[in-house]
């Protein structure tokens, strides 16, 4: 599914990854873990395929392509999702348009009909139940006067109506409470499939709970420096990020 | 200075000929007020840069060129059909058009009228729409009392709330000589009353002119009025357009100011709450491209306690635009208890728009609430990127984000027919904008 061979990456002219190896299967789900500064949202906003961020080496193939000569959009209209860990507010644009006009980008890249009204609000439906979230947010402009939670939900459930065949979750669990947490993951959960493929990165084990991972990696300092089962993860819970200097 | 001693004795000249014209039919109660003003042009002059009110508005090319009076116009099958299309397509639409200043009645529909609403187009003598009594006019003021041919005289009697909007149409049609045509109109709602008016001002063509627009409206006591003015003429057009709105006790105003045409565009918009509890809503949204200036110059006035007013502009500027922004709220002593709110955003598409925002609160009572806040600036770069990340491309990305920003004001139309002209032209306008990008 995704292979990245030797990644850097530099923001501002500083070099933030450096020399990153990882392989995905289908139907995996990796967890990546590491430290604050050790260039998780990098990577993630790298495979997204952000601008701000300059890959001065290395090469990503995703499903046989080359990735990073994609712009964003035909990323993710190839089945690559970002859940953002800070997503924006976009006053003025309702949730459902914006969401019903991704999904038809999607579509129509694929050379499929696009969806009309009634089969879109259909889906949403459907969807709405797997994340939980309320159909009055829907009805909002995208995140605006979201609560963190809310926020974080409404990324999963745009995951959830775009199928993607790899999600990167950058962070999801930031900022949650046990609650959001438990509905997030079950969201995840309930899309996995021997098809899709997840790149969990996050800060604390906590997650790792409930999203359980084939493997985990510890990004340290713009590079993998360990990487494991999913016990890997309760053994950085227990003696931190300081061993591993 | 000379040349806008040139400009006022071009208008005096222009105004010998025109009284020519019309061959005696000034000789009216009106007469001495279109005197009047032409003696005070002669004084006063036309604003100049130094003039704070027109300090960020260039007037020299306005002022330098030469116009011809507007004269009676024969249309053309084809600009029939182009009017036809302008207008409302519901049967006994409230219509009133003119063409080039002069009404048109081919078009116009003033008959069964719903009970309680009074329509009157006045000719020659318009004392009946003529209340100012403001001291310091400008010129373009002076000029539309001048050389206003004709004017509407809207009226709607106590407790008579009017469901179909009151629709007047301003198109301007014909050749290549640059036009000169005025216009005054008065809306007079009696207490408890309601209406709508969707005032257009178009062009047929790329005809050149200039036109003085003004416009009284008088709410009394617990009416309310919703006044929407679309201007979207050539872009060879001077547009100067003012309206002075008294609000009296608990009536609501609803002002909205939509402009995508024009060469220059200057709307001084002056609204007085005179009364305890009134209500004005003033939005504002122009769209400017090339070299189009536009300039939204207001001033809400709150004389009267428990009064509250909302103003929103948002402005869309790309290529070499300017657009001014200047808002006044003024609270009078006798205005405590005043819930004041004005925001002005602008987006600037090109690096050479420009935009001048000026914020003014005077405040003389001391329980108010005022608040006003302005932003300019690109689109978000965060945003686009949220949007491309979920598959919209960069074009269709800034298009809905654009969208979203003007459709802050459009969603506030409450005339479906007119939002979705108004929409239409807006996509019209901006699809150069993004096809242009490409």
């Amino acid at each position: 599914m995704l292979e990245i061979k030797n990644l850097h990456a530099k923001i501002d002219g500083k070099e933030i990854l450096k020399g990153i190896n990882l392989k995905i299967g289908t139907g995996e789900i990796h967890a990546i873990m590491g430290p604050n500064g050790s260039g998780k949202s990098t990577l993630a906003n790298v495979l997204a395929g952000k601008d701000a961020y300059e890959v001065t080496e290395g090469q990503v193939l995703y499903d046989g392509k080359d990735l990073l000569s994609m712009p964003a959009e035909d990323r993710a209209r190839s089945g690559l999702f970002l859940a953002f860990q800070y997503p924006v507010e976009i006053p003025g644009v309702s949730n459902m348009y914006f969401l019903k006009t991704a999904l038809n980008e999607k579509l129509k890249y694929h050379g499929q009909e696009e969806m009309d009204a009634a089969d879109f609000l259909a889906l949403v439906r459907k969807k709405m139940k797997l994340v939980e979230i309320e159909d009055s947010l829907l009805r909002r402009p995208v995140n605006e006067g979201f609560s963190g939670g809310e926020k974080k939900k409404n990324e999963i459930f745009q995951m959830a109506v775009l199928e993607p065949k790899l999600a990167v979750l950058d962070e999801t669990d930031s900022g949650l409470d046990i609650d959001a947490l438990k509905i997030v993951a079950n969201g995840v959960n309930s899309l996995h499939n021997k098809e899709n493929s997840f790149l969990v990165i996050t800060h604390y084990q906590r997650l790792l709970d409930y999203i359980v991972p084939d493997f985990v990696h510890v990004l340290y300092k713009g590079e993998i420096v360990k990487s494991g089962a999913k016990d890997l993860a309760l053994e950085l819970e227990e003696k931190g990020y300081d061993w591993l200097k | 200075m000379k040349k806008i001693q040139n400009a006022v004795s071009f208008y005096r000249e222009l105004f010998r000929s025109f009284k020519e014209q019309e061959n005696g039919h000034f000789q009216n109660a009106y007469s001495a007020v279109r005197e009047q003003a032409i003696q005070q042009l002669a004084e006063t002059g036309f604003p100049t840069k130094k003039t704070e009110d027109w300090r960020f508005t260039d007037l020299q090319e306005l002022l330098e060129q030469n116009f011809t009076l507007a004269q009676p116009f024969d249309l053309n099958q084809e600009q029939k059909k182009k009017i036809e299309s302008l207008l409302p397509d519901v049967p006994n639409s409230i219509k009133l058009v003119f063409v080039n200043g002069y009404f048109n009645k081919e078009f116009s529909q003033t008959q069964h009228l719903p009970k309680g609403l009074h329509l009157e187009v006045k000719e020659n003598d318009l004392s009946s729409i003529h209340t100012q009594t403001e001291s310091n006019k400008n010129g373009f003021h002076l000029l539309a009392e001048a050389f206003s041919r004709q004017g509407v005289l809207v009226r709607v009697d106590q407790g008579q709330s009017i469901e179909q909007p009151v629709y007047i149409l301003s198109v301007s049609a014909g050749g290549s000589e640059p036009l000169f045509f005025a216009q005054r109109n008065r809306i007079v709602l009696g207490p408890l009353s309601a209406l709508s008016v969707v005032e257009q001002h178009l062009s047929l063509d790329s005809q050149p002119g200039f036109q003085a627009f003004q416009t009284l409206l008088e709410l009394d006591d617990s009416a309310r009025l919703d006044y929407y003015q679309f201007q979207n003429e050539s872009k060879t057009f001077y547009h100067l357009n003012q309206v002075d709105a008294t609000v009296g006790e608990h009536a609501t105003f609803r002002s909205h100011s939509i402009d995508f045409g024009g060469k220059l565009v200057r709307n001084t918009i002056r609204v007085t709450l005179d009364g305890t509890g009134s209500d004005a809503t003033l939005n504002g949204l122009y769209l400017a491209n090339g070299t189009q200036h536009m300039d939204n110059h207001t001033t809400i006035v709150h004389a009267q306690a428990h009064g509250s007013s909302n103003e929103l502009f948002q402005g869309i500027l790309d290529d070499q635009a300017n657009g001014v922004f200047s808002g006044k709220i003024l609270v009078q002593p006798d205005a405590q208890k005043t819930d004041a709110k004005q925001s002005n955003n602008c987006l600037l598409l090109s690096e050479q728009a420009k935009i001048d925002s000026k914020p003014q609160l005077e405040i003389y009572a001391d329980d108010v609430k005022c608040t006003h806040g302005a932003t300019v600036g690109q689109l978000d770069e965060e945003e686009i990127f949220y949007l491309r990340s979920r598959g919209i491309s960069e074009v269709a990305a800034r298009s809905i984000l654009t969208y979203a920003f003007a459709e802050r004001v459009i969603e506030q139309i409450k005339i479906p027919l007119f939002k979705d002209q108004v929409e239409a032209a807006f996509n019209a306008k901006f699809k150069d904008y993004l096809t242009a990008e490409q």
